[in-house]
């Protein structure tokens, strides 16, 4: 465990408390103006969707052979984005690493609105959205079941699963939080804090009943993180198209998902701690960190790039080989360029002390690596199917307005989610914090 | 140091009985008229114990990144693993003379000429011998460094391990490309790579554990190692027994999912035939139901005769698994389990733990 002190000096208990409080005042202007751009994305969205429901799925761009177009992007980036929030606060939790308990409250945020968003993405894809509840198996008098054997049916139980148990780590998780709200406010705020506290007194009972049931979350929740991306990445890998059917899939597809997802988590915290004054809960050092994670899994994604090209020339067969190459080098081969130049070239930048602690620099890395995260699912799913075996099927996609205007309402849905959030509870989990703080002060050693 | 045992006293005569029996079997079974079978049980117990012991200098370079200081006593025991290293590059060396009978493409079966560029023997033991080679001398260098480090003579060898990971994932990848999947020349399968660095790394953890128990009962200072070292090592264990099976199992899938010929043979060989089918079986139960259930409870990882017996479990289950990967791409319709095969594993295990016993003398744990 390192003893590094990752607070600004001389931070007190009530301190904490103020600052983290600080963001649930009355909003200004400006905040009201944010909100009214995201329900007008919303409203674009929205209008995008009513019209391909009322006018029929051929105002997307998906036709034969490319039947999967960037609502499937969308999902796989959605969930990817979700996955760092888990990571952040229940693998990290189980490692002792002790930088996350400033930023883990936003990343499970992220992680529960960003789920949400994902889950849309599948229904608006299949079309007949008001029967989105067939894809649940329930009794019913012709006996009809669902294809338990289709890997997009494994998605429907593993993201509702992944939702649920994400869900319920970051309501318990606020428990103690929102009771230091409650306690800040009286009237129609203390009675809706006192509803999320859960009748929190700071009992010794309870504290117990709290961490056993925190550490519980976090073992669920840990294989849970590899199993849900592992699925999405069987989505392809259980086909036999070539570029899709891939053994190292699922670890790649992990990865990546960590990767877009503590990319995300910067980019959203940059801006987050300026705007409400947490420079001194969410320091430089939490940039560096979440930096180094970036790194890690960055190496990880490259390192499954640079295998599957090289397994495609091993193989000897033509199939892969072609399609790798029209992946580089064919009508798609700048989307590919970009993915490879956001993914893998430019964290490695990440490896410069002087550029890990610029807190400016890894929040543009980031959002590099977020657009060469939506890419790379782009490429994987829209090459592959542009040019399968066959020559008599091929063919190209481009994504209509009707599909851009999804995905920005999913990213208005999003940030609404996102800005209400913060407005409404604790973004730093103050007593974890708290702890910490004490910890440092009075040098405690665990190990 | 508490040298009253007797396997203590006498491991140098032991370890050397066993070196000299397996000695003996290598020479015969290399001369005898079915040399595959020697060489196929050689190969398996070469890449078993080179990953134990790459494993070791892996696991102290993963904590001086990580910040972590949980293990700080039990990287002392890991290190000395490393010591087996330079053996294990003689013997890579001797394998050259049994290479006709390992690697199929050489003769048995026809490669197309593109693949023969990457596939033929001088340039895969050059790389193989260049990329051990520099593993060998950098797990070394590192591990002097960090020992020097810890006395707050030099500066951390941080960036020296990243390089060394780097390393490890990307050798290591090819080390299983060339000897585990080049013996089914037609066969592919991208996993391949990271699924054998995490075994040997999976394995590595568990021979740390055995070590240091075994340490902690006959070698090292009395309150050298602590129940709270074997506690944290059981749980990393137990992630990676469950980690380990999720790269085991997306192999599997995909490849059974899809179900395209030139894969599926793989598979089919292993998992429906006989006998491949019951050791496939068996190194599932040990090295993922026994840690699974027996780590789960807290006891399971804090007791140590327990989880030194499930440590061996885990060990045993890793060399089937190999045997597994390896062996029926040779000899794919014969099992053969006699004399030779013991005496050449326990000649393996001999050398390994003579090494390990230099090397606590060459790295000596801290008193």
């Amino acid at each position: 465990m390192d003893k590094e002190n990752y607070f600004a000096p001389a931070l007190t208990a009530a301190d904490i408390n103020s600052r983290v409080a600080y963001s649930t005042q009355k909003p200004g202007v400006k905040f009201y103006l944010a909100i009214a751009l995201f329900l007008a994305m919303i409203g674009f969205g929205a209008y995008c969707l009513y019209t391909q429901i009322t006018t029929g799925m051929g105002v997307a761009g998906m036709n034969n052979p490319v039947a999967w177009g960037i609502y499937l992007t969308n999902f796989v980036f959605w969930v990817g984005i979700a996955h760092s929030g888990t990571l952040i606060s229940a693998i990290l939790f189980l490692f002792r690493s002790r930088w996350r308990t400033s930023v883990n409250r936003i990343a499970e945020a992220m992680t529960v609105f960003a789920v949400m968003m994902a889950g849309l993405f599948p229904l608006i894809h299949l079309g007949r959205i008001w029967f989105c509840y067939w894809l649940f198996p329930y009794p019913n008098a012709r006996t009809l079941w669902v294809n338990f054997r289709s890997p997009l049916n494994w998605d429907v139980f593993a993201v509702s699963t992944y939702m649920t148990v994400s869900t319920l780590f970051f309501i318990v998780g606020m428990i103690p939080d929102m009771a230091v709200l409650r306690d800040r406010f009286t009237g129609v705020k203390n009675k809706i804090y006192g509803i999320f506290a859960m009748g929190w007194r700071g009992t010794h009972k309870q504290w117990h009943h709290y961490e056993t049931a925190y550490m519980l979350f976090a073992a669920l929740a840990t294989p849970l993180v590899i199993s849900v991306h592992s699925i999405v990445s069987w989505d392809f890998a259980m086909s036999i198209l070539p570029g899709w059917h891939s053994t190292i899939f699922a670890p790649y597809f992990v990865s990546g998902a960590i990767f877009s997802g503590c990319a995300m988590v910067i980019t959203i915290l940059y801006p987050l701690r300026k705007i409400f004054k947490l420079e001194d809960l969410i320091t430089k050092k939490h940039f560096t960190r979440l930096a180094q994670m970036m790194l890690l899994t960055s190496l990880i994604v490259s390192y499954s790039y640079l295998t599957e090209f090289f397994i495609a020339w091993y193989s000897n067969n033509n199939f892969e080989q072609e399609s790798f190459l029209y992946r580089a080098f064919g009508y798609y081969g700048p989307y590919f360029w970009i993915m490879l130049t956001c993914n893998m070239f430019i964290p490695l930048t990440i490896f410069f002390k002087k550029i890990r602690t610029n807190v400016k620099i890894l929040f543009i890395i980031s959002i590099f690596v977020n657009i060469g995260m939506w890419m790379e699912r782009f490429v994987i799913i829209i090459t592959s199917l542009a040019r399968d075996f066959d020559p008599y099927a091929w063919g190209q996609y481009s994504p209509t307005h009707i599909e851009w205007g999804i995905f920005i309402g999913s990213f208005g849905g999003f940030l609404l989610l996102f800005f209400s959030f913060v407005k409404f509870a604790p973004v730093v989990a103050i007593s974890e914090v708290k702890g910490q703080i004490h910890h440092d002060m009075h040098g405690g050693d665990h190990d | 140091m508490k040298e009253n045992n007797a396997l203590v006293k006498n491991i140098r005569i032991i370890t050397g009985a066993l070196i000299v029996a397996g000695i003996v079997f290598v020479v015969l079974g290399a001369r005898s008229n079915e040399p595959s079978r020697m060489w196929q049980i050689y190969l398996v117990n070469f890449l078993l114990w080179t990953g134990v012991a790459q494993a070791g200098a892996i696991f102290s370079a993963v904590l001086e990144i990580t910040n972590a200081r949980w293990g700080s006593r039990m990287r002392s025991v890991a290190e000395s693993l490393v010591s087996f290293l330079p053996v294990s590059i003689v013997l890579l060396l001797i394998m050259i003379i049994g290479s006709p009978h390992i690697f199929p493409w050489i003769s048995k079966v026809e490669i197309p000429a593109a693949k023969q560029i990457y596939l033929n023997l001088p340039f895969l033991y050059g790389r193989n011998l260049l990329g051990m080679g520099l593993l060998t001398f950098l797990s070394i260098v590192f591990i002097n460094k960090r020992r020097s480090a810890d006395t707050g003579l030099i500066e951390r060898p941080r960036k020296f391990a990243v390089v060394l990971l780097i390393l490890y994932a990307v050798i290591y990848t090819f080390v299983a490309f060339d000897f585990i999947m080049s013996l089914s020349p037609h066969w592919y399968s991208t996993i391949m790579g990271m699924h054998f660095f995490t075994a040997c790394f999976y394995t590595g953890l568990s021979v740390i554990l055995m070590s240091a128990v075994f340490g902690r009962w006959h070698l090292f200072p009395a309150d050298f190692m602590r129940d709270k070292d074997f506690h944290d090592l059981g749980k990393l264990l137990f992630g990676f027994a469950i980690f380990w099976m999720s790269l085991v199992w997306s192999q599997f899938l995909v490849i059974w999912y899809g179900n395209m010929p030139e894969e599926t043979e793989f598979l089919h060989l292993r998992f429906y035939e006989h006998p491949w089918q019951t050791m496939t079986w068996s190194f599932i139960i040990l090295g993922f139901f026994v840690p699974l259930i027996i780590l789960l409870n807290k006891k399971g990882k804090t007791n140590q005769i327990v989880s030194s017996i499930v440590a061996t479990l885990i060990l045993l289950g890793s060399f089937v698994h190999l045997y597994v990967l390896v062996v029926p791409s040779i000899t794919p319709h014969h099992l053969y389990i006699g004399i030779q095969e013991f005496a050449v594993s326990l000649g393996f295990i001999g050398l390994f733990i003579l090494s390990h016993d230099v090397g606590l003398k060459y790295w000596p744990i801290p008193d």
